[in-house]
Parts: C-alpha cells; structure tokens; sequence
C-alpha cells in the first residue's frame, strides 16, 4: 500500500478536513480519508494514510477531481507532496475503527 | 354583420393532470426512479446517459421499470439500500436508489470503471453509512446482496463483500462474503448462524443474496439460473450488529479481509422468501445489464 505516514492527530485533522471539503460545498461526505493505525515495525503507533494514484483521478462530483480542489494542494503541500508517499506493507496495519 | 365567436384554443393539458414525466412513449416514469436519477445527473454534471454510453435502451426508462417492478411484485418495501456503482464516478456510485441516502468511497484503494467499482483488496472500502438497526433490519429478517461482476483474481482466505460485524464479536454479525470453500452467509453468529455453499472462485459470481427470513438462513445466486445452494432452518443467534454495514471489506476488528472482486451493485434491507429473491435478482439481472450493456457472468 502507499500513502503517507502521519500522527494520530494530524490523520483526525486529514480525515476532518477532507469531509469538511465537501460539506462546505453542501455535498455529502460521498468520499473520505481515514488513517489506519501502524501495529508493529518502526512506525508503530503511528497511523498510514492510503494514498494511490487513483485517487488523485477517480471522478468525483461534476466530473471534478482531487486536484481541482484548492484543499488539496494544501493538505498535500503539509504532508510534503506526493513525493513523501511510502509503501508499507499491509501486514502492519491495523485497518481504521468503522464509523 | 357576421358574427365571429372567439377563437378558442384549449391546453393540450390540463394543468395537473400530468405531474410526472412523461416517456416518449407516453407511459410515466416511477417517481423514486425520477429522484434517483435526479441526483445521479446532479452528481454527474452531466445527463445519465452520458455516463451509461453502452445502455440498451433509455437509463431513465431501464430504471424507471425496474423500481415498478419492485413495487408491482411488493418488494420494493424490503429494500433498504441499494447502490449501483456503475458511473465511473465516486459522487454518482455513492448514491442509495431507495431514498437517495450517500455513502462514502475510501479516496484511495477503490477503482471506479464503467459498470463496476473495485477494491483493491487492502485498504479500499464502501460505508454504507447505516447499520442494521437504523435500516429496521432485525434477528429474523435480514438481507444482504451483491451483483459480483468479476470473483477477486485469488482467494487464499476470507473475503467479505457486505458487512456489518461489532468489534471483534463473533456473535454479532451479518457478513456475506466468499472463502477458499466457496460463499458464506453469516447471520448473527460466524458458527451457528452460519450457512455455506461450495463454489469455485470463479464461480461465485453474478448475483449473490444472504438472506434471513422465515427461520431459515439462505444464499441465492442467479447467473444464468437462480439457485438456493443453502437453505437451513434455524433459531435466531447471536445478535444484530449496530455497525454501518461496509462492502468490500468485513468491518470485525475495524477493518479486516478486504474484497477484490468487480461489483456492479450491492445492498441491504429485510429478508426475503425465496420466491422474492428469485424475483429481485432477476429484475435486477435486467437493470444491470440495460445500463451497462454487460452480461451477468
């Protein structure tokens, strides 16, 4: 899997801001980033963020994408580009509590 | 003097008398289809059919007589949710048919095709945003269903395709999924509310429904044929799971045996006779393949 490797606390404010993204614009949340928390190896304690290519292209409301919204550079920009993306491997994630 | 009375020209209709949209043929289309398709084209920007280019016949149409048929055989009341994740677009795809409700697609880990969404077996997911409770789902009548238009490239362990599990309880589920053996129906309890049919991988495939209802626990499949390959009477289990159901993964320890295989629809609502599953999965054997001009596998 690749994303980014983050705090707890900044993957509560990742996870925030991207539905606040869609709710300020009066969507439902249709589409969402939840952190997933790193088990065992020497990120253990911290959470991985999914973040494959797709879902800077998967279509999303008015035919828009991720990187039509301004959020977006900014988020990325905080979590130090899509160069900062690392592949991890599943076997050390715990997958995020359900809502 | 000649007498020229006032020219009168009559609506061609009364105002009211046709408050529903109105087919080419003449014949309206169902209401809920209407509001449904409203809100696709809201979340589209564009016309459905635009976003359907292999549909056989007018989308608004093909589902239009779907919903009608729902209702003209009574089934129509025992869906809860249903999704078509057919657009090739994650706002459209997150979109409920019964009452327009919105789910969410993980941003990353769910790719969205033409006729199909598909995880990527690690982190990809669907929340329905409803649990059981809230949809009036109950220990003796459940149902959950999935149009599986490509099985997962493997199976080396389970894999969930609808799911609402609390926790890392085993007696508080309602999964539907597949596994080395073939599929499972789980309802409410992983062992004794357990119901199984030996399959291939590659089989288990089309249209698949769990259903709990009238004491039994079943699973039904309609590809070219509908079936029941399980059918066991049983006393309620376990408990009903108050977890948002999620498809493409099992959400038993937040989040664990995550599904690979293409859907073209997935859902949930009361449980179903084995006459109104074999009803439902051939109507909706019609909607799909109409809209997508796919053929059920």
């Amino acid at each position: 899997m690749i994303g980014f490797i983050v705090t707890p606390e900044t993957s509560a404010a990742i996870t925030a801001a991207v539905e606040l993204a869609q709710t300020s614009r009066g969507l439902a949340p249709y589409i969402g980033i939840r952190g997933m928390p790193i088990l065992s190896g020497p990120d253990a304690g911290e959470h991985f963020l999914p973040f494959d290519d797709g879902a800077l292209t998967t279509p999303l409301h008015g035919g828009t994408h991720v990187s039509d919204y301004p959020e977006f550079s900014a988020l990325l920009a905080m979590l130090g580009g899509l160069e900062s993306r690392v592949g991890v491997d599943p076997e050390l994630i715990t997958p995020a509590p359900d809502a | 003097m000649i007498f020229k009375p006032p020219i009168f020209t009559p609506p061609i209709f009364a105002p009211g008398v046709f408050p529903r949209a109105l087919s080419r043929s003449g014949v309206s289309l169902d209401a809920d289809a209407l509001l449904y398709i409203a809100a696709v084209e809201t979340a589209l920007g564009t016309p459905i059919a635009t976003a359907l280019p292999s549909a056989t016949a007018d989308p608004k149409r093909i589902l239009s007589d779907f919903v009608k048929a729902e209702k003209a055989a009574s089934r129509w009341s025992l869906h809860k949710r249903i999704f078509l994740p057919i657009y090739n677009n994650a706002a459209a795809s997150a979109l409920d048919m019964v009452g327009r409700n919105v789910g969410t697609f993980t941003a990353s880990g769910v790719t969205h095709a033409a006729g199909y969404v598909q995880g990527n077996g690690t982190s990809g997911y669907f929340n329905f945003n409803a649990s059981p409770p809230a949809l009036g789902l109950s220990l003796e009548s459940s149902m959950e269903f999935a149009l599986v238009k490509a099985p997962p490239a493997a199976v080396t362990a389970a894999q969930v395709i609808v799911s609402s599990v609390n926790a890392t309880l085993t007696t508080q589920v309602l999964d539907l999924g597949v596994d080395t053996a073939g599929l499972r129906f789980a309802a409410h309890d992983n062992s004794s509310g357990l119901v199984t049919a030996s399959l291939a991988r590659t089989a288990c495939v089309g249209i698949i429904i769990g259903s709990r209802e009238g004491g039994s626990r079943r699973l039904h499949q309609r590809r070219s044929a509908f079936s029941t390959p399980a059918n066991v009477l049983g006393a309620n289990s376990g408990a009903l799971p108050t977890v948002n159901f999620n498809a493409m993964r099992s959400t038993y320890g937040g989040g664990v045996a995550y599904y690979s295989g293409e859907l073209g629809a997935y859902g949930a609502g009361l449980g179903m006779t084995i006459a109104q599953a074999e009803g439902f999965s051939l109507n909706l054997k019609t909607l799909y393949e109409g809209l997508t001009g796919i053929s059920l596998p």
